[in-house]
């Protein structure tokens, strides 16, 4: 079925909305969360919260993509259940990642920012890059997948991935100076 | 906030996010992937085609000339001309290529006997000089062999002289102070070869044969093609020398190496070198020589081509033979071998070829010059090749031969030294001259012309490192100078008996001579060089211990000529006149000196100026009067020689 008849469902209320979406990016949703929770019990929690939070947030929303909705609701989910379990001391393997990305923020810029003035210099900085770069990227810091799963995917060397993800955080790095963003 | 900042990526656009999605393929396609090996392999294939196919060592097709009447002959021009490849392939091309970048008369028997033009000839008679109305012909040259006139700028009567300068023959009178020219006649002087040009008189002295060598040949249309250089020969009357006329033409292409004048006949000796890179079997004239006859060029019939059993060069000897009047060809005779040089006698032409040879001495490997020697009968009515042998060493001009009673007598340098076979460190300079110049010397043979079997030799009877400069021989006299640098013996040889021969020399003196010169009464002339800068005239005399030095005339900051036949000699006088250029004034002075040797010492009688090239200066004494000719001028003195 389609994404836009699946958003018809949710606009109808009808419960094979879910069973639609579970078929259709059920998968892709717990790979998502699996790559940050490194549990299936915890991936499969945070997948059902996702059909849970798209229920209640179709209508009013229309998502333009529908993929791409369920994967940012499964990663914020699956990174709330980080905080989690961070805050409970319990051993989180996706903490590199975080500290990796981590580096590419200017320290003066570490605070707050407008989520507006955010968005719009994330975007503009994703928009500079050529595809694979961002490709590689998005998969690292937003999809969390390892260099391996990186490389085996683009074709790419593990060095290659890695060297690019670190020019790639030293531009995000520039970028974010140079948009003054306020943070 | 680290996590925060994680949380933020999500403000990422969506469309970004399903661009990166892991279910999206970003491997390189495999078709790619095999194209591109597909086209490697390809790559790799046609690069060893390319790099290890063989070269080709077959020998090229002729057949497509099978009809040609020349077809026997271009398959063995064919055989002579393929080159097989240095090396197998490309690889083996590239890599010595790269190695250098990285690193820092023919031998050929020709056969005995080869018969050729059936035209009977007429030897006629060198002696008999008939009365004409231009006079009667006096010789000026100082011919090697007698009866066997040689070419020359200068000729004459009892009435005449004829001198040939760069530009014209000119015809003068003999009146001593009141000589004048009477006529002359303009030479096309179109790419003309200065060096070797000269002229006949005839007997009847009614007849000038003139002999003029062309880098390029004129065609049917009258112009001068770049197809290769020509041998022209003109014919002109002189019965009147206010009117001289143009009688007869010939010509043949190749380059002129000799000619005679032999019982009214002249003998020319011309070579055709067939240009490897332009030789091409469907064009007749890059391989077959072209005669110029009745205004109409041919080629020589294959009929008229030698083709010995053992080729190994592409060049022809020509031996042509023209009646003297009227030019008309007796007999063209084209070897196909070689020729360096040539000796004529009455009787016969002695063709030479010289060549590296490879040996071993001792186990030693070593490289030398040897000369093959061919003789070739030429005065019977066919032009026949009588026999063939080597010896060592190169000759140095046609003085070096001479032949006398059924011998062959030749002197040659000699240059044995060691083939490389491993090389000598820059250090050794002594080995170094070795190897690099050989140990030259020189060496006499004397030839059986019986059966062409060496009889008699002296080898390396001079000092190593010396080379042959001048040679004459006398009948059973043989002078030789050598030389190493700038001082020279001066060797006496008695070849009276060739079971023992015995020589004598003068032990090293200053300087050497290019030309020996038999005086008579047993004095030795030698014309040569006392320093690099000095010109000297030396008499030499035979005495009990050896050789003397009896006088010499030496001109400091001068230069001469080593044409012989610039020189005037006079035996009967004691003369010997040639041009010289003196520089020791200010300004260079083109001068033209008469000495006479009165048995003890030489002292100048005539010196004048005379302008010109030394080469083409010419003097003569009649009667008193000693007539020099330069270019452009004349002068006449008289003396009391």
């Amino acid at each position: 079925m389609n994404d836009e008849k699946i958003i018809d469902l949710y606009f109808e209320r009808s419960e094979t909305a879910i069973s639609e979406t579970s078929a259709k990016y059920g998968g892709y949703c717990h790979t998502i969360a699996y790559r940050i929770l490194l549990s299936n019990d915890d991936a499969e929690e945070c997948v059902d919260d996702t059909y849970v939070k798209a229920w209640n947030t179709i209508p009013p929303n229309r998502p333009r993509r529908l993929k791409s909705f369920l994967a940012t609701i499964t990663r914020n989910l699956a990174i709330n259940r980080i905080e989690y379990e961070t805050a409970k001391k319990r051993n989180v393997p996706i903490c590199n990642i975080i500290d990796e990305f981590y580096e590419a923020i200017p320290e003066e810029r570490a605070d707050e920012c407008d989520r507006l003035v955010l968005k719009d210099a994330i975007n503009s900085f994703l928009s500079s890059l050529d595809k694979r770069t961002r490709v590689v990227f998005m998969r690292r810091y937003w999809y969390m997948m390892s260099v391996a799963e990186i490389a085996r995917g683009m074709d790419m060397s593990e060095s290659n991935v890695t060297v690019t993800l670190f020019r790639t955080r030293k531009k995000f790095r520039e970028h974010l100076l140079k948009q003054g963003v306020e943070i | 906030m680290k996590k925060k900042w994680l949380k933020n990526m999500g403000l990422a656009d969506a469309r970004y996010v399903d661009e990166a999605s892991p279910d999206m393929n970003y491997r390189k396609s495999n078709w790619k992937r095999i194209t591109g090996v597909c086209v490697a392999c390809l790559l790799v294939l046609v690069l060893n085609l390319v790099l290890f196919i063989p070269y080709s060592t077959e020998l090229p097709s002729v057949a497509q000339y099978r009809e040609s009447e020349y077809y026997a002959l271009i398959q063995k021009l064919n055989v002579i001309n393929y080159k097989p490849p240095n090396y197998k392939n490309n690889f083996e091309l590239l890599s010595d290529k790269l190695d250098g970048l990285l690193s820092f008369g023919v031998k050929g028997d020709m056969a005995p006997g080869d018969p050729m033009m059936p035209d009977p000839i007429d030897p006629g008679d060198a002696g008999a000089v008939p009365e004409g109305a231009n006079g009667t012909y006096n010789e000026v040259t100082d011919n090697q062999v007698n009866g066997v006139i040689e070419l020359d700028r200068i000729k004459r009567s009892d009435k005449y002289i004829f001198y040939l300068d760069i530009h014209r023959l000119s015809v003068y009178n003999i009146a001593g102070e009141e000589t004048e020219e009477l006529g002359h006649y303009k030479l096309d002087t179109n790419y003309l070869i200065n060096e070797d040009v000269g002229f006949y008189l005839s007997n009847d002295c009614s007849t000038v044969t003139l002999v003029l060598p062309k880098s390029r040949t004129l065609n049917e249309n009258g112009e001068y093609s770049n197809t290769g250089p020509c041998v022209e020969v003109v014919s002109l009357d002189v019965t009147n020398p206010t009117a001289i006329r143009k009688t007869g033409e010939f010509a043949i292409t190749g380059n002129y190496m000799t000619s005679r004048s032999v019982g009214g006949e002249i003998l020319l000796l011309s070579e055709f070198y067939i240009n490897e890179s332009k030789l091409n079997f469907a064009k007749t004239d890059t391989f077959v020589p072209k005669v110029l006859k009745n205004g109409e060029w041919n080629y020589l019939s294959v009929s008229d081509i030698v083709i010995p059993d053992n080729l190994s060069e592409l060049r022809y000897t020509v031996v042509t033979r023209l009646d003297e009047r009227t030019l008309e060809p007796d007999v063209n005779t084209a070897f196909l071998s070689y020729s360096s040089d040539a000796y004529i006698t009455e009787d016969n032409i002695y063709l030479t070829h010289s060549y590296l040879s490879d040996g071993e001495i001792d186990g030693e490997n070593y490289r030398e010059t040897v000369t093959d020697i061919t003789s070739v009968s030429y005065r019977e009515k066919k032009v026949l090749v009588v026999g063939t042998v080597t010896v060592r060493g190169y000759a140095k001009d046609q003085y070096s031969f001479d032949e006398y009673e059924g011998i062959l007598r030749v002197v040659t340098t000699t240059n044995r030294r060691r083939a490389y076979s491993d090389r000598l460190g820059y250090f050794d300079g002594d080995a170094m001259l070795k190897v690099a110049s050989g140990v030259s010397n020189a060496s006499l043979y004397c030839i059986s012309l019986d059966n062409f079997e060496i009889v008699a030799s002296v080898i390396d009877f001079a000092p190593d490192y010396e080379e042959v400069q001048s040679v004459r021989f006398d009948k059973t006299v043989g002078y030789v100078c050598t030389s190493v640098e700038i001082s020279d013996p001066v060797f006496f040889f008695d070849l009276s008996d060739i079971n023992n021969i015995t020589y004598k020399d003068t032990g090293t003196i200053d300087g050497f001579s290019t030309s020996l010169i038999n005086m008579g009464n047993e004095f030795l002339l030698g014309i040569g060089r006392g320093s690099w800068s000095s010109v000297k005239i030396e008499v030499y005399e035979e005495c009990e211990n050896g050789v003397r030095s009896v006088c010499k005339y030496e001109l400091q900051n001068a230069e001469y000529s080593q044409e012989y036949k610039s020189y005037y000699i006079n035996r009967e006088k004691g003369l010997v006149g040639l041009g010289i250029t003196d520089y020791s004034k200010t300004g260079e002075r083109s001068r033209y000196i008469l000495l006479e040797f009165n048995g003890y010492e030489l002292y100048p009688i005539v010196d004048v100026e005379l302008q010109g090239e030394n080469a083409f200066k010419r003097g003569v004494l009649i009667d008193g009067y000693m007539y020099m000719f330069g270019f452009g001028v004349f002068e006449v003195v008289k003396i009391d020689a």
